[in-house]
């Protein structure tokens, strides 16, 4: 078995969607044991084209060899038979059922074994179960692979990290040979994809083949053997990951130079145009989301707010818009007291908010980017002084607002409805129609996840730039690399407190990390290979 | 004593099309199908399964034709919402309203028709046990059979790799797909199966119950069957209980009338007598199963949204796994 042979190779593969290419001609080889890093940007083709290797989307062309026989996949059943597994970015986990029965799921297994294949004995795996088996099963591979899991643990119950586990545990049940894991880290926090990185090692070192789809680059520095750059449902390149920079590979994959330093000037912080005291509100379950927090914002300062999803920046973004009722505490914007207030009471007093879930809080999906674009300014003259509105002069701002916040994709804005629009250009459609008012305060929450590299670059300039014209912005967000290049100082934020303030140049990755998963100070010990004796 | 024990007898014999129903109602809905023509079904199992008798002379023959009429109807609805992906509220309302019709149309020769239905099997000793006993134990052959199917209907459902399926599928037909469950075979499986629950449940009425047919004789159950599946919030053991309840008001206003002078009797206070006799008339009783619905579904919406009551995550939604 030379290093060269290949488990995979697809030839000329072509998949279309009505009239959308998302796959244009693609070749591509995968060989036994390495790590392939498959790189692009959103939109570019990489999960397409694993869900086509995975049997879920059917190839309108092309050739899929797989252990050296050519295969067609009707269902993903065919594929996991031929060994080939996949690790969803959105997991694949039903919450209500336990982690055993998920792993099962699909197996149909019997205290007697497997089904023969016979009518009697598919009906009796249909009508009977098995968990015994199965649990030693899962017990022997999770100890093998080091992936701790409790198989009686409801899935619903688990953290990001625990499901990701079993994900992957789904499929080793299944016997794979190659393992595909379509952007394993987009939702862990930093310490989790440390942990991600070294199963995806044991699982090499067990003899899997491993694709790792990912827009992040210096992933595919650390982990992929070799790499395949996707553009627009287009094959690139296939490279040596250590035969090249990660410079290169961006322009590769953005198609032009991307700039990785922001040019941040500095800006003289002026007084505090956000003061929020002692805030105490609840979530949606009316459980306590935020238990007394103080945050202020002066002119010219961005604040990171740090923190894993789900410790209250959600609630505080909200509160500091009006949009969440404030159980305690008081709210000020400009000194002039908003406590009580209705979101639009704060939309006129000049705080603008990019929310978290952009197709649902941020736009109208199913409106045209015209009206999106105008939905905070309609009132203010746009549309003449009566009671009607001016669709021409709507048109024109929107118009305006696509070609200076560079929102691709717009045929006509009265016509694309915002929901059509990809993640990124939305993003910039929203942050747009927010800063064009000029706002004193921009709460934004997660201004760039989901986002093209290339997109991610405008969205932080663009931030910058309000930073520059002396708005206030609060920032929050799990990426680490964001916090640290574009915030002035940064909060952390855990089980609905700040538990630690700092400045971007005070902290590092690892510390942000370790506060936001546990809340508390790294200890000396936990550092011990790279700290000095004492 | 003996107002108590007809109650009670009746309260048994009409739990029965409630409860076949409403089990393969939560059948279907557990795999993602919501199928509101059970009216229609069990209408169409009623009428088919007494021509059937009365043409074959045969009482099993005719529930064996009620309930494969069920079936045949929920299929339609299974190719409708599941190959073609339509509105499933629609296509069920659709159905009931299919049902009403044709059976009112093609049943004109069997109105006023009667056959000797299906009797009653006294089981010995433990039908002698006081009130309970003659309504648990001296009924027909197709009310012990919807008792039977409970434990198996949740065997089914809960304690075998298909029934774990099932709930997959019906929570979220992406991950069944994706882990090799066979989802729009698991979902035209558990219609079709529903729709036979329904018909045999029709067929019930018709063949064990009144002995003849009548136009729209089906007065509702249908929608009862649905509501109950939510009151159950989608489980077996609970379904029982929320039929029986239905039933024994049912039973009620079946008795409306001795009901009313027991009541009389007992109270014995002029000034209130109008009110009892307006809230005890026949007429006012038969809408208290509907009233009691809404009072139902008031009290359990109150207590949560359909997520949080345990309805299938996927329900009303159709799979197609090349849209995104």
């Amino acid at each position: 078995m030379s290093e060269a042979d290949p488990i995979l190779s697809v030839e000329n593969l072509t998949k279309r969607f009505d009239d959308v290419v998302a796959n244009d001609d693609i070749d591509l080889t995968v060989r036994r044991g390495e790590v392939h890093g498959l790189l692009g940007e959103n939109g570019a083709g990489k999960s397409t084209l694993m869900n086509v290797l995975y049997g879920l989307y059917s190839p309108t062309s092309g050739r899929i060899v797989f252990d050296g026989e050519e295969r067609s996949f009707e269902s993903p059943k065919d594929a996991i038979d031929a060994g080939i597994g996949m690790v969803h970015q959105h997991f694949m986990l039903v919450p209500r059922m336990s982690v055993l029965e998920n792993i099962v799921l699909g197996e149909r297994e019997t205290a007697s074994g497997g089904a023969d294949g016979g009518l009697l004995s598919g009906l009796k795996a249909m009508l009977s179960r098995s968990r015994e088996g199965p649990r030693s099963r899962i017990e022997r591979l999770s100890e093998e692979y080091g992936l701790a899991v409790d198989p009686d643990a409801k899935v619903w119950e688990l953290d990001i990290g625990e499901r990701q586990r079993v994900e992957i545990l789904k499929a080793l049940y299944r016997d794979v040979e190659l393992l595909i894991l379509d952007e394993p880290t987009a939702v862990l926090t930093p310490n989790e994809a440390e942990r991600m990185f070294e199963t995806i090692r044991t699982l090499v070192e067990e003899g899997l083949t491993v694709v790792f789809i990912t827009h992040k680059l210096w992933e595919i520095d650390r982990m992929a053997d070799r790499v395949t750059v996707l553009r627009d449902g287009r094959r690139i390149e296939t490279v040596d990951a250590d035969s090249v920079s990660e410079a290169d590979l961006a322009e590769k994959m953005v198609g032009r130079e991307v700039l990785f330093r922001l040019d941040k000037e500095p800006v003289s912080v002026g007084d505090p145009v956000l003061e929020a005291a002692d805030l105490s509100v609840s979530d949606d379950r009316g459980t306590t989301a935020l238990s007394g927090v103080d945050v202020t914002v002066r002119r010219g300062e961005i604040v990171g707010i740090a923190g894993v999803s789900g410790n209250g920046q959600r609630e505080l973004a909200e509160s500091l818009i009006g949009f969440r009722p404030l159980e305690d505490g008081e709210i000020a914007i400009d000194g002039r007291d908003l406590t009580g207030a209705k979101p639009r009471a704060f939309v006129d007093a000049g705080v603008s908010f990019v929310p978290e879930d952009r197709y649902r809080y941020g736009c109208a999906s199913g409106l045209s980017v015209m009206h999106n674009a105008g939905v905070k300014t309609y009132r203010d003259g746009l549309g003449g002084d009566g009671p009607f509105v001016d669709y021409d002069a709507m048109a024109e701002y929107a118009d305006d607002l696509v070609s200076v916040f560079d929102v691709r994709g717009v045929g006509d804005v009265r016509a694309t409805p915002a929901g059509e629009l990809s993640g990124g250009n939305l993003q910039k459609l929203i942050l747009g129609r927010e800063m064009r008012r000029s706002p004193e305060v921009l709460v934004a929450n997660q201004p760039t996840r989901g986002v093209d590299v290339g997109a991610i670059e405008n969205i932080r300039e663009l931030m910058l730039e309000q930073r520059t014209a002396g708005t206030g912005v609060l920032m929050i967000s799990e990426d680490l690399d964001e916090l640290l290049d574009v915030s002035d100082r940064i909060l952390v934020m855990y089980d609905g407190e700040f538990v630690h303030e700092t400045t971007p140049a005070e902290t590092d990755r690892w510390e942000l990390g370790m506060y936001m998963s546990t809340g508390t100070a790294p200890t000396t010990d936990e550092r011990a290979p790279t700290t000095e004796p004492t | 004593m003996t107002l108590v024990a007809g109650v009670l007898e009746s309260t048994v014999r009409l739990a029965t099309p409630l409860l076949l129903a409403a089990m393969g109602e939560i059948i279907a809905e557990r795999s993602g199908v919501l199928n509101l023509g059970v009216e229609g079904m069990m209408l169409g199992g009623a009428l088919t399964g007494f021509a059937a008798a009365v043409a074959s002379g045969s009482l099993v023959v005719g529930f064996i034709a009620g309930t494969a009429i069920g079936a045949a109807m929920a299929l339609l609805h299974a190719v409708l919402c599941v190959s073609f992906e339509a509105d499933q509220v629609i296509s069920g309302i659709m159905l009931t309203l299919l049902g009403v019709g044709l059976t009112t149309y093609f049943s004109q020769g069997w109105v006023g028709e009667s056959i000797e239905g299906f009797r009653t099997i006294t089981v010995p000793l433990l039908s002698e046990i006081p009130v309970v006993g003659a309504a648990f134990f001296s009924v027909t052959a197709l009310d012990y059979l919807g008792l039977a199917l409970v434990p198996f209907v949740w065997y089914l459902l809960f304690r075998t790799n298909v029934g774990r399926e099932i709930t997959a599928v019906g929570d979220d037909p992406e991950t069944a797909d994706t882990a090799g469950v066979p989802v729009y075979r698991i979902q035209y499986a558990c219609v079709v199966l529903g729709g036979a629950f329904a018909g045999a449940g029709g067929a019930q009425l018709s063949l064990a119950f009144t002995n003849f047919w009548a136009p729209e004789m089906v007065a509702g159950r249908g929608w009862i069957a649905v509501a109950l599946v939510i009151f159950a919030q989608w489980r077996i053991w609970r379904v029982l209980a929320g039929t029986y309840f239905f039933a024994a008001i049912d039973a009620l206003s079946f008795r409306a009338a001795a009901v009313r002078d027991a009541t009389l009797g007992v109270l014995d206070t002029p000034a209130l007598e109008s009110t009892v006799r307006f809230l005890l008339n026949p007429q006012v009783m038969n809408t208290y199963p509907y009233l009691l619905t809404i009072a139902v579904l008031w009290y359990v919406m109150r207590r949560g949204t359909l997520a949080e009551l345990g309805a299938p995550s996927a329900l009303l939604e159709s799979y197609s796994r090349e849209r995104d």
